[in-house]
């Protein structure tokens, strides 16, 4: 979890405390969709794993995130 | 879970996407005009999908959750015929913007064409377009404001152009070696995108040889007329610089005329730039003294028009700056009925 906390402070400019599993664009300012892109190309390159169209937009929080990169494989 | 995809839409898919662009843009939009939709996006010339739909939707399940327009165009690169495409109504369901609904439509439409481009795109899809690396620029806007109460005269040789034909295929040969990237001006795509145009008229003016024959340039003039501002748009214009003298001297006559207030040209491009200062033009100071950009209806939010673009497929190895871009308002759909 704590690379994924690293990465997400620094694409979202928050801080560690407010990254957690509901961590979404309705309570995070600089969640838009160019910034939520690039957080998940650090995920893949961090974790080796690509994502899918179905992963990427089906999404709602981080939670779901964290979810998907679970079931291909990664080890969070 | 419903799965998404991202494909090219279909004629089966015509009453759904309508539904989506009501919800999505309220009743009224252009795009969910018919007659439109079909001229620009299955009846261009250069069309690589006809008769099929130049548009990509987004969808999950059965349900359209996003749309993204390709108006294709074949693009003269320093001699060499590429493809290209103006991508216009991006537009995703408020669910999946901030997902990136957008990028996957754009990622899709890169597969297609050597260029992809669009201009007056919304702040709200600048980070999506950033995020799949297009490179910006602005179309610079040229302003005439004084020209009623002047001596009206009509240069020699100008008449109205009634339709492109060889003689123009012609000219445009020659011509088009002063514009390093610019979407091919064939016979084709002028009949088609200023004479069977389903809801404007435009005033096409051509300058001819002796004996009126030879066509060697033309401008394209639209007369928009708001509550606050009547303004004549060049919306284009190609032709070599002695002509152009005469053919913006044709405008400003036509502008007087019509009792506009003024007279102005969009472009990329810096070509024109001195014989347009020469006539009399301004670059718009973006002040509350110039007429706004947008005048049905008037609107001075909108300050300026931003233009993007991206070469797409990578082993074209083509490379330009924005500048070296001939793009003006009559390509893609900044020239829209309303």
């Amino acid at each position: 979890m704590e690379k994924i906390k690293n990465i997400a402070m620094r694409i979202f400019g928050v801080a560690g405390a407010e990254v957690n599993d509901e961590m979404s664009p309705k309570n995070t300012g600089n969640w838009d969709s160019m910034n939520y892109l690039l957080f998940i190309a650090e995920l893949e390159k961090e974790f080796g794993i690509t994502l899918d169209m179905d992963d990427v937009l089906s999404a709602k929080n981080l939670g779901d995130i964290k979810e998907a990169l679970r079931v291909k494989g990664a080890r969070l | 879970m419903s799965s998404f995809n991202v494909r090219l839409a279909e004629e089966k898919d015509l009453g759904s996407l309508k539904e989506f662009f009501k919800n999505v843009y309220g009743t009224g939009h252009i795009i969910a005009d018919p007659e439109y939709f079909a001229w620009q996006y299955r009846d261009f010339p250069s069309n690589p999908f006809f008769p099929g739909l130049a548009n990509l939707i987004l969808t999950k399940g059965e349900d359209i959750i996003g749309h993204l327009g390709m108006i294709p165009y074949d693009f003269n690169f320093s001699g060499k015929k590429i493809s290209a495409a103006f991508l216009a109504s991006l537009i995703v369901h408020s669910d999946f913007r901030a997902f990136g609904g957008g990028a996957f439509l754009i990622a899709e439409a890169e597969k297609r064409f050597d260029i992809c481009y669009t201009t007056g795109f919304n702040a709200a899809v600048a980070p999506v377009y950033k995020s799949r690396g297009w490179h910006g620029g602005t179309m610079k806007r040229r302003i005439l404001k004084e020209f009623s109460g002047k001596e009206i005269h009509e240069p020699e040789g100008i008449m109205a152009v009634e339709k492109f034909d060889s003689n123009w295929n012609e000219a445009w040969e020659r011509l088009k070696i002063n514009f390093p990237v610019v979407p091919e001006r064939t016979a084709d795509y002028l009949n088609w995108r200023f004479l069977k145009h389903p809801k404007l008229k435009y005033e096409i003016l051509g300058v001819f040889g002796k004996g009126g024959r030879k066509i060697g340039g033309y401008i394209v003039l639209r007369l928009e007329e708001g509550a606050e501002w009547r303004g004549v748009r060049i919306v284009d214009m190609i032709a070599e610089e002695n002509d152009v003298r005469k053919l913006l001297e044709s405008a400003k006559t036509y502008a007087g005329k019509n009792k506009a207030h003024f007279l102005d040209w969009f472009s990329t491009s810096e070509k024109y730039g001195d014989v347009l200062a020469e006539a009399g033009f301004h670059l718009d100071t973006q002040s509350d003294e110039d007429p706004p950009i947008l005048i049905l209806p008037a609107d001075r939010k909108l300050r300026s028009i931003n233009f993007t673009y991206k070469f797409c497929k990578k082993s074209s190895g083509l490379k330009a700056m924005p500048v070296d871009f001939f793009i003006v308002k009559a390509d893609g759909d900044r020239d829209r009925p309303f």
